[in-house]
């Protein structure tokens, strides 16, 4: 069988409101963002909606979900719904009463960013003075409530290093997961790009390494979110969805209910409340070049381009322009797109 | 020894393209039947989606079985040899198998 197409995402990341405690340097939705906040109501007709397309899986991010005041009320009327919701949260206010509060709404998991294993690197990058204590301390309230716990890391200059020192820190917590994510180059994170952004040879580098470290470190699942890792031979994954997941697996609904393909991409296709998201999904253009990439540059003499695609889209088009220009992080030689 | 689906497998029938196989298997053209993912299957990160037959067989495990319980009623269905039909269920359950969708009991 060679046809994957799902007739819904398995995964929409809703943000619920921008709103945040935090102003970190990296911040991808800071200043793109939109200000406009749908009601809780407007967001129980997108439960609706999304439960009779079938969409499994609700990841809740933002802003600071914690910061929305009926965010439990949405993650128990979703639940109802058949919707599997898990968020995304610095950890800042989830002390031992929200923690509970978490447990009773439904949450499949929560994700807490750690972005160093230093408390004063985190503390300083996040902007906030005790962030790295009370997001530990985030961890510990939802172990003692055997809530599912993931840590997601953001790849920067400041951490390549040392990222690896997170896995015993985190493990104390009972952390089933630990996301390192690639950084990405919008908002706030476009903005300060040279300061923070790693350059292809150190992403390679950092790949590698972060490929050992995964192997060292069976008891916890270390995942990656890079198309570009297939150059490194090590890397054997062959997931069924090939180069960037953004519009095959998942689709981005913003607070206003705005879509776009991921969170990182300004791209609209269309409203929630407004369009026939089945139409949307099915004949979008937008979606459609995504999943009909045509190879350009040194994409197309690359020997690994039918697992990469041109890598990450949302990179691509926001320094290129163009979905099909090669992954900005991408090492291949042949050709400097940076 | 009973094969049995894995209690943390999340399914979801692709609606459309189970009506296009179906479509597509009542008109004989196999090859557009065989080709269309009608099951989504997610375990713990991973993921798969079977084709019409798969998913035939796949409901067929809902119930817990042996190995050759299955292949005979796979047999029966599509009127195929005995020993076909095991051939089949073995290559179709070795990788569900392998990456624990489906377990032993
Ligand atoms: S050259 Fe293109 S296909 Fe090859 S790894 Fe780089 S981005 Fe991916």
């Amino acid at each position: 069988m060679n046809n994957f197409f799902l007739n819904a995402p398995l995964t929409i990341n809703i943000s619920l409101s921008y709103r945040c405690n935090f102003t970190c340097h990296h911040c991808y939705s800071r200043e793109i963002s939109p200000t406009e906040e749908l009601t809780f109501d407007d967001f129980k007709k997108i439960s609706q909606i999304l439960s009779d397309w079938k969409v499994p899986f609700l990841n809740i991010g933002g802003g600071e979900p914690l910061l929305v005041s009926w965010l439990f009320d949405f993650v128990k009327f979703s639940n109802q719904k058949g919707l599997h919701c898990s968020m995304n949260s610095n950890g800042y206010l989830l002390d031992k009463e929200k923690a509970k509060e978490i447990k009773k709404a439904g949450f499949t998991s929560v994700g807490i960013s750690i972005d160093s294993p230093k408390e004063e690197v985190h503390d300083s990058f996040r902007n906030k003075k005790g962030s790295f204590k009370r997001a530990l301390s985030a961890l510990e309230n939802l172990a003692e409530e055997n809530v599912k716990t993931t840590v997601s890391m953001v790849i920067s200059k400041l951490n390549k290093d040392d990222f690896e020192e997170i896995v015993p820190i985190v493990e104390n917590y009972k952390v089933k997961q630990l996301y390192l994510h690639n950084y990405k180059c919008s908002g706030m994170g476009y903005k300060n790009m040279e300061k923070l952004d790693l350059t292809p040879q150190e992403w390679k580098e950092f790949y590698k390494k972060a490929l050992e470290v995964r192997k060292n470190n069976p008891h916890i699942t270390i995942s990656f979110d890079d198309p570009i890792m297939h150059l490194l031979p090590e890397y054997n994954e062959r997931p069924l969805v090939r180069g960037s997941t953004c519009g095959k697996l998942s689709l981005n609904i913003h607070s206003n209910g705005d879509i776009t393909p991921c969170g990182f991409m300004s791209v609209k296709i269309g409203n929630i409340l407004k369009d026939d998201i089945i139409k949307l999904w099915k004949e979008s253009p937008v979606l459609n070049t995504l999943r009909n990439p045509v190879p350009q540059g040194k994409c197309t003499s690359c020997s690994i381009y039918e697992n990469c695609l041109g890598g990450c889209k949302a990179r691509a088009f926001i320094m290129a322009g163009d979905f099909n220009n090669p992954d900005p992080h991408c090492w291949k030689e042949g050709g400097d797109n940076r | 020894m009973t094969v049995k689906i894995s209690d943390d497998v999340f399914e979801r029938v692709e609606e459309e393209n189970l009506r296009q196989a179906e479509e597509a298997l009542s008109k004989g053209i196999y090859e557009v039947a065989e080709n269309l993912g009608v099951l989504t299957l997610i375990k713990a990160g991973l993921m798969t989606q079977l084709n019409i037959m798969g998913y035939h067989i796949w409901n067929k495990i809902k119930e817990p079985k042996t190995i050759s319980q299955l292949a005979e009623e796979i047999s029966k269905d599509f009127d195929v040899p005995y020993e076909t039909a095991l051939e089949d269920v073995k290559i179709f359950l070795k990788d569900l198998i392998d990456s624990g969708f489906i377990i032993y009991e």
